[in-house]
């Protein structure tokens, strides 16, 4: 498995934003990550980066420990996601090869045309970022996840701003890559139509501890507790939503 | 530590100041006011005794605290 996380806990204060959390990710598999705001995706994500530490648990990503590997990992993984701050006076192109610089990627200028390309902003290469829509922002940040090849990679909410046509070219090209490349992928949205679609298996998290995995469908039959014969993880996302902290965890 | 990334720092603040030649105040000017500034205090403070307890002293310790916390903040956000 390429990513093993084991009981992992986070807590601020008297606030518990990640409890006993656990699972694993094969290699090429497309795994959701989804819930509520505040479930603790993005800081189950931060740690699984190192950004931030435990208070217990682990994190293995390729077999080793986030502890006392983490240079070696974090060369092998890439991550985006809408709250990163590009800086806003440098134009797309600038602010790649300096991302391209930092993976220590050869042949950065072809690399990087070819990203811009294959996410349709190649025009904006000249463009400084503050000119950009956030749409546009998010497109930059995915070409940076893939500046290195990453063998995982971290999205954290990959299609936030982008139109329903930007968002599904994006879906193509993120599947296209991860069939061709083989890229595991760990995903993060709040679009349940768009995570039935992406991905292979779900971890659905609420106020900081999952209560389902499985796939699409096993999610729905169990949190649903019916026989469907489609998967319909909105239903099951409100439904998730309306309830207690305990409620939640019992189910 | 490795080269490539410095290079690619050293890129990135390269190209801020072709954009803005305002940034060489805050990589040059202010350094360099920071280090005469406390430079002198260092050698004022080194004459008689003047780092007794007292509020001379508390105070003198409070700015230097706040331009380490000033110091700090600026270089995480930029």
């Amino acid at each position: 498995m390429l990513v093993n996380v084991e009981r992992l806990t986070k807590t601020y204060g008297k606030f518990t934003a990640v409890h006993d959390v656990s699972f694993v990710v094969h290699a090429g598999e497309i795994a959701g990550l989804v819930g509520p705001n505040g479930a603790g995706k993005t800081t189950i994500i931060h740690m699984m980066l190192g950004l931030i530490s435990p208070n217990a648990g682990s994190v293995r990503l390729f077999g080793k420990s986030l502890e006392t590997d983490r240079e070696q990992i974090l060369q092998r993984l890439n991550f985006t996601s809408p709250y990163m701050a590009f800086p806003v006076r440098l134009t797309v192109q600038e602010n790649l090869t300096i991302f391209a610089g930092i993976y220590n990627v050869r042949d950065r200028a072809v690399k990087i045309n070819e990203l811009l390309e294959r996410f349709g902003i190649g025009r904006l290469k000249k463009k400084p970022m503050s000119r950009l829509s956030s749409g546009e922002i998010t497109r930059v940040g995915l070409c940076k996840a893939f500046l290195n090849n990453p063998e995982l990679l971290l999205l954290d909410e990959p299609t936030a701003y982008l139109d329903p046509q930007a968002a599904l070219q994006v879906r193509e090209v993120l599947l296209d890559l991860q069939k061709s490349r083989g890229t595991t992928i760990l995903y993060t949205s709040h679009n349940m139509h768009e995570v039935e679609r992406m991905c292979d298996r779900i971890l659905f998290l609420s106020k900081g501890s999952i209560i389902a995995t499985g796939s699409p469908i096993e999610v729905t039959r169990s949190i649903l507790n019916e026989d469907r014969s489609v998967p319909a993880l909105e239903e099951v996302f409100i439904r998730i939503a309306g309830r207690t902290p305990d409620e939640a965890v019992s189910n | 530590m490795k080269l490539y990334r410095i290079r690619s720092v050293i890129l990135r603040h390269t190209y801020e100041v072709r954009r803005n030649a305002n940034h060489i105040t805050y990589m040059v000017y202010w350094p360099v006011v920071n280090i005469l500034v406390w430079g002198f205090f260092t050698l004022y403070l080194r004459h008689g005794d003047r780092l007794q307890p007292g509020i001379l002293s508390c105070l003198l310790g409070a700015v230097i605290l706040w331009g380490l916390f000033n110091s700090t903040e600026f270089a995480f956000n930029h």
